[in-house]
């Protein structure tokens, strides 16, 4: 029997410890391979998702990389752990390390060859499914499957170079000593896992030094720094202040040395500081996902809000007053379709405010103002020369000061207004609006003159914007008619409300969809390398309930202790996630000024949902095999 | 009627081919007694102590511990009856390297939920009485074999079972750990009057036994009784053992 047979009858014999490991690589393969059919499809590649979009589409195919290629090395040396015994074998029957390490090597090769083929497969025959899938989310029309010949090149060229560097670089992985150690005495125990204080210090320490950075005023250095600190406090805290933690914890004998606790917890040690690494891992992505989406989903809110609040459906902005070729498309085209319109031209004056440090306002002419009002019923009150009434919009949560009662500027003149009244309405943009009656604009418009701009806002009584449009809409059609309509004229823009509420939210979508399939390939990852730890140590934890069992732990108790077990494996990282992201959100909130909360614990939820299928599932499997050895 | 009452039990194994591992055993264990059960390799001893300490059922027969039959209860129950009622003593010690010495005498204790002042107190007892106390805060890879059978000893006896039951004790140590763990089993079975089940291959230890009962094919074959003389009864051991057959000799030999 050649050295060749020899490797290809192992894995024939061996098909139940292989069957993990191949199908892992086969699903690694399958979740990059339908990710590039997707962003390949001809389709895609053609429609207008802005910039921001392709980027993210980008990102996330070398996330999936490097994800993936985590995975099957992950697979891989755990799967070798499993084998180790068998090396051991081997050695003592007198194989040379050169002919363990190509035993290996052709082993990885065949079980790499084929997950690359099946996994093509396997995406192909689930493209159409995915493609569909897409079309919904991004409300795309129909993708059509096509023959993804680049895709499958990629995938061929990138994880067939992968298998081969990693079954070359296998002696990395097998030690020989090691392997004739695990013969001899595979019972060798572990040691109590070690942690240094000064180590745990450095965690608490730059832990708490983040959190007080973020207390304080945020700049783009200070946000870095901060996530700097979170990242090596984090990654200290699994490595050694959890160690230090649990053995507080069990200095604590009134808890520790009752019912099942003795047993849990003193496993505990072992099993965080054994998956430190993993755990610090989970965390950063779940709390990037769960933070991103959160960002998203008030994005989408926003421009929701954005959409309902603004009355008016076209704005046109800074239009040369000589040749106005904005409105007259605009006017033309409603003409066209038998819309009835009102058209408001407002001259805004943007200026800054001394009493608010960050914000600005527009100042606008009462007469004008009143001609909104009329048909919008808005509040209208006398105002004598100096006197302004404050509006400020609703789609910002920037609150004015409550003891605001003047508005000074700056410049030559410096004019100085009294505040008359104040009230909230979204009217013309997000910022602020401050009107004085028209002597008082046009004396402050003398120092100004170069602030001011002409903008004619227009008002569709007909287009109900108290509901999301839907694609098909007119307001929708016509909006992106205008807005794609592109005269050479330096001055001026249209601005349609449908058109930003429509790109904001394809935009947001295709980020969605991105991140819901990174989240989605992530979480199966997670689930399967907890699934390949837990499974690695089975016939370790077999003896160990065996043992127990023959001294009178009773299947409750197994089952109670081992569930304790396997669920702090799933949920520390989610835990640990859940007040990353919190506290990320809480200071994005601020910049992004919606309810940003509840989309942040919605994020999390989905998560925590997910893990807890996959945790369930694995629970099963593990008590399945547990139950068999309790006596 | 004895504290342990074995009653026309037998075991077959079914797979391919069946095996009759036990055949209509008859045995009374008197409350307080030692008793030893000898035999060659695949005579059955394993398989008789594990029907009695309830991690295996009988095919047939009966066996009564203090009047009760663990075999009709329910396994939440049996795990339970186990830890309460018996004490175990394996070849490999089954220590938990998760746990320390102390830790470990404790683990029955602790899942019945007892009180810290009880388990400290019996801990204490129990290790003096053991000579374990300064290894109390180690680890089980951080002693000799001889002390994590002693810590064995403590963990099966902390909870002062009705009955000890030990399956080849001294399996896995020298000839002086080995006289002293029988020393320690000796002594816990005249102080605590602990009724006491053991199996093994080693005559040594066997002669600490009061009575020793020799099993051949699944079947009793014979028993001798101890009289004033360790000495002597050691002897009437290795001579039942070479008449029975087997390589007893070469075992002794190095042993005594
Ligand atoms: N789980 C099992 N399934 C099938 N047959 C078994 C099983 N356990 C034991 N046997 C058989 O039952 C018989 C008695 O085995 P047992 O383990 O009781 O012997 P033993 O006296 O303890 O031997 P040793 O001194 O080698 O430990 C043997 O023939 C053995 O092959
Ligand atoms: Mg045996």
């Amino acid at each position: 029997m050649s050295f060749r047979q020899f490797a290809f009858n192992n894995i024939r014999r061996n098909t139940s410890a292989y069957i993990a490991y191949f199908l892992s690589s086969s699903f690694a393969v399958m979740a990059f391979f339908t990710y590039l059919l997707f962003i390949h499809h001809p389709d895609i590649a053609k429609a207008p998702l802005g910039k921001m979009a392709s980027v993210g589409m980008e990102v996330a195919s070398y996330l999936t990389f490097i994800f993936s290629f985590l995975f099957v090395l992950y697979s891989i040396s755990a799967f070798l752990r499993v084998r180790l015994k068998e090396f051991g074998i081997l050695t003592i029957l007198g194989a040379q390390r050169k002919q363990l390490n190509w035993l290996i090597f052709l082993e990885n090769m065949i079980i790499g060859t084929l997950s690359v083929v099946t996994g093509i497969l396997g995406g192909l025959i689930f493209a159409k499914l995915f493609l569909l899938f897409g079309e919904n989310v991004l409300e795309l029309k129909n993708l059509p499957m096509y023959v993804p010949v680049k895709a499958i090149w990629i995938t061929i060229a990138a994880f067939m170079a992968l298998f081969f560097i990693m079954s070359s670089m296998t002696s990395f992985f097998v030690r020989q000593s090691k392997a004739l150690e695990m013969l001899q005495g595979s019972s060798k125990p572990k040691k109590e896992p070690k942690a240094s204080i000064w180590l745990a210090l450095l965690s608490v320490v730059t832990l708490s030094s983040s959190v007080f950075l973020l207390q304080g005023k945020l700049s783009e250095e200070s946000l870095l720094c901060a996530l700097l600190l979170d990242l090596i406090g984090l990654y200290f805290f699994f490595t050694q202040l959890s160690v230090v933690i649990i053995r507080i914890l069990k200095k604590n004998r009134r808890t520790y040395w009752r019912g099942i606790n003795l047993l849990w917890i003193s496993e505990l040690a072992y099993k965080v500081k054994d998956n430190a690494r993993m755990f610090f891992m989970i965390t950063m992505v779940t709390t990037m996902a769960c933070t991103s989406a959160s960002i998203v989903l008030a994005l989408k809110q926003q421009a929701e809000a954005m959409y309902k609040d603004n009355p008016f459906a076209f704005t046109v902005y800074s239009e040369d007053q000589k040749k106005p070729v904005f409105t007259e498309k605009i006017e033309q085209t409603l003409k066209n379709e038998g819309i009835t319109y009102k058209k408001f031209p407002i001259k805004t004056m943007f200026l800054n405010v001394k009493e608010l440090k960050d914000q600005s306002v527009n100042m606008v002419r009462q007469s004008e103002y009143e001609g909104m009002a009329r048909s919008l019923s808005l509040p209208v009150i006398p105002l004598q020369d100096h006197e302004t009434l404050l509006i400020q919009p609703t789609v910002t949560k920037k609150q004015l000061p409550v003891d605001l009662t003047h508005l000074s500027f700056t410049g030559k003149e410096r004019p100085e207004l009294t505040i008359k009244k104040m009230y909230n309405r979204t009217l013309i943009g997000s910022i602020t609006l401050a009107v004085v009656n028209d002597h008082t604009y046009d004396h402050i418009a003398k120092t100004y003159r170069n602030k001011i701009s002409q903008d004619y806002y227009y008002l569709i009584p007909s287009w109900n914007n108290k509901k999301v449009p839907t694609s098909n809409s007119t307001e929708l059609k016509i909006s992106a008619e205008l807005e794609n309509w592109n005269p050479s004229v330096e001055n001026g823009l249209i601005l349609a409300r449908g058109s930003q509420y429509q790109m904001t939210q394809q935009g947001a979508n295709v980020v969605i969809f991105v991140g819901l399939f990174i989240v989605a390939i992530f979480s199966v990852f997670i689930a399967s390398f907890l699934y390949f730890k837990l499974f690695s140590d089975l016939q370790q934890d077999k003896r160990y309930y065996h043992g127990l069992s023959k001294i009178g732990l009773s299947l409750k108790e197994m089952k109670r202790t081992a569930t304790n077990q396997i669920a702090l494996l799933f949920y520390i990282p989610i835990f640990f996630a859940g007040i990353q992201t919190l506290v990320g959100i809480s200071i994005l909130g601020d910049a992004y000024n919606t309810g940003t909360l509840t989309v942040g614990l919605t994020a999390i939820g989905i998560f925590v949902a997910i893990q807890t299928v996959y945790f369930f599932i694995v629970r099963a499997r593990y008590l399945a095999q547990l139950k068999n050895v309790m006596v | 009627m004895g504290m342990l009452e074995i009653q026309k039990l037998s075991k077959i194994y079914n797979g391919k081919v069946s095996t009759r591992a036990l055949n209509n055993i008859d045995l009374s264990i008197e409350q307080g007694e030692f008793v030893g059960i000898m035999g060659a390799s695949g005579s059955g001893k394993t398989t008789l102590l594990n029907m009695v300490s309830t991690i295996d059922t009988p095919s047939s027969g009966k066996i009564l511990i203090n009047n009760q039959n663990p075999h009709q209860m329910k396994k939440n129950q049996l795990a339970q009856f186990r830890r309460r009622q018996l004490g175990f003593v394996f070849q490999d010690f089954n220590l938990l390297d998760t746990l320390t010495i102390a830790e470990n005498i404790v683990l029955p204790l602790t899942l019945e939920k007892k009180s810290l002042r009880e388990m400290d107190q019996k801990l204490k007892a129990v290790a003096e009485k053991l000579g374990i106390v300064e290894i109390l805060n180690k680890r089980t890879y951080e002693v000799s074999g001889g002390q994590r059978q002693r810590a064995a000893i403590a963990r099966a006896t902390i909870h002062s079972p009705v009955l000890l039951l030990a399956d080849e004790p001294t399996g896995a140590l020298d000839s002086k750990s080995s006289r002293n763990v029988m020393e320690m089993m000796e002594k816990i079975n005249q102080t605590d009057g602990t009724t006491t089940m053991l199996v093994t291959h080693d005559p040594l230890a066997a002669s600490y036994c009061h009575r020793v009962v020799f099993i051949k094919d699944g079947e009793l074959y014979n028993e001798i009784h101890r009289g004033q003389n360790r000495q002597e009864f050691f002897q009437e051991i290795i001579d039942m053992l070479s008449f029975l057959g087997g390589n007893a000799h070469e075992l002794s030999a190095v042993r005594v």
